[in-house]
């Protein structure tokens, strides 16, 4: 069956459409967020970027190029760069939605949940920030966000087989740093080189 | 993902935002909108890697040169390959002269940026314990398997990652011996493929990082292993052998 945002480009277009990509994904691109930051007001705005975004580049997405999530990751990563490049220039520029208005107790406390679990994600994400930016993002995508080389190369736009190069030499790299970050053992699951399609 | 997931208030609302937000900007279907900027975006992001590495070597590219060649590609009347890089120049160029000897190569400089090379920290010093630790549940691999750090950092031997082998110490590229040898003579690098050695026909991967270390890497034959060598070279006195 077609899923009722098939093709994706309808979420541009069709609010129903765009519901149900955001009921399909909205947990997801919270974890995303949450393995990357760790204030939850910033963590409810940057999901509202994320799904803008999606909404934005919709178009760009191919079916044959990968799954959607993985697409969806990759536009993730985007908006939370961009994000921090206007914090980093501290350009306070107005949000189209402005996701940290929406938070109200409750689900304060569902974002905290969120944020708490995946505090040892963040740990590795720092980690592997002094990656140079192809390597760390590659490495970010599969051994925080559980996509496989193939996809994970796909958004990156680079072939698998230099995907598997570049995941060796990050590897090396971010085990030989851990020590000196206070790390006894790197998380078995965070290094993981050889992902199987 | 399951569409009857209960949304809390934060995500009711967001939904609520989201639907507004196309409702009054809903994007113009495709046919009346051929070219939206984002599509052109990542229409280049698509683009394969070796057309990466072209418009790389564009951009970097041979305007340094001066003529003399960045590498030469012989083979002996034995039947070794023998590749010298004499400059991380035209990627495009070796990896054309690898295939007229029959090697399935990419070659990319295109850096993966600044990085500390293995085992140095960012101003070439060693780190503490600089020596990759070797992948839980391998034992010492063949020389096929390891990837070599040379260079003042001393020699340390990197295993490959962990999953590529089996937890019995086993060579985890399964290539038995030495497929190949990396090393440095003066200011080149020295790379060679003997006749009887699996990557004649095999893919290899060559690359580096803009602190100068080449590497070498090729699938083993365990399902997905990576393996491969490095050099390093910042800093360090030139190593043959």
């Amino acid at each position: 069956m077609r899923a009722p945002y098939d093709p994706l480009d309808r979420i541009a277009r069709e609010p129903d459409a765009l519901e149900a990509f955001y009921r399909d994904h909205v947990e997801a691109v919270q974890r995303f967020v949450a393995r990357r930051v760790s204030d939850p007001h910033l963590a409810a705005d940057l999901t509202a970027d994320v799904f803008l975004a999606a909404v934005d580049s919709a178009a760009t997405y191919d079916g044959s190029r990968g799954p959607v999530v993985a697409w969806l990751y990759g536009v993730g990563r985007n908006a939370i760069a961009a994000d921090a490049r206007r914090r980093a220039r501290e350009l306070h520029a107005v949000r189209r939605v402005e996701g940290r208005r929406l938070v109200d107790g409750t689900a304060l406390a569902r974002i905290e949940e969120r944020l708490d679990a995946e505090r040892e994600s963040r740990r590795l994400h720092r980690a592997i920030a002094e990656l140079p930016d192809e390597d760390r993002a590659l490495l970010e995508l599969v051994s925080l966000d559980g996509l496989s080389i193939a996809d994970a190369a796909r958004v990156l736009g680079v072939k698998p087989a230099t995907a598997r190069v570049r995941l060796h030499r990050s590897r090396a790299r971010v085990t030989a740093r851990l020590p000196e970050m206070g790390e006894t053992q790197p998380p078995d699951r965070a290094l993981p080189l050889e992902v199987h399609p | 993902m399951n569409s009857t997931t209960q949304l809390d208030s934060f995500e009711t609302a967001l939904l609520a935002e989201l639907r507004r937000d196309v409702a009054e900007h809903p994007a113009p279907t495709p046919s009346s909108a051929p070219s939206r900027p984002p599509r052109r975006r990542l229409r280049l992001a698509a683009v394969g890697a070796a057309a990466v590495a072209a418009s790389l070597v564009a951009v970097f590219g041979p305007g340094s040169s001066g003529g003399s060649p960045a590498y030469a590609v012989e083979k002996n009347s034995s039947g070794d390959v023998i590749v010298t890089v004499h400059r991380l120049d035209d990627a495009d160029g070796l990896e054309s002269a690898l295939r007229a000897k029959g090697i399935d190569a990419d070659v990319s400089y295109d850096a993966d940026g600044f990085g500390p090379t293995i085992g140095t920290g960012p101003d070439g010093e060693p780190l503490p314990g600089s020596q990759v630790p070797p992948a839980p549940g391998q034992g010492k691999s063949g020389a096929g398997g390891h990837v070599e750090v040379q260079g003042e950092t001393g020699p340390g031997h990197a295993e490959s990652g962990p999953g590529s082998g089996p937890a019995d110490g086993k060579d985890p590229c399964g290539l038995g011996g030495d497929p190949a040898t990396l090393t440095q003579q003066g200011s080149d690098w020295v790379f060679t493929i003997p006749a009887d050695s699996p990557l004649q026909d095999r893919h290899v991967e060559i690359g580096t990082d803009s602190t100068g270390a080449l590497s070498v890497a090729y699938a083993g034959d365990e399902p997905s292993s990576m393996c491969g060598m490095v050099t390093v070279t910042r800093g360090s006195a030139p190593r043959t052998g």
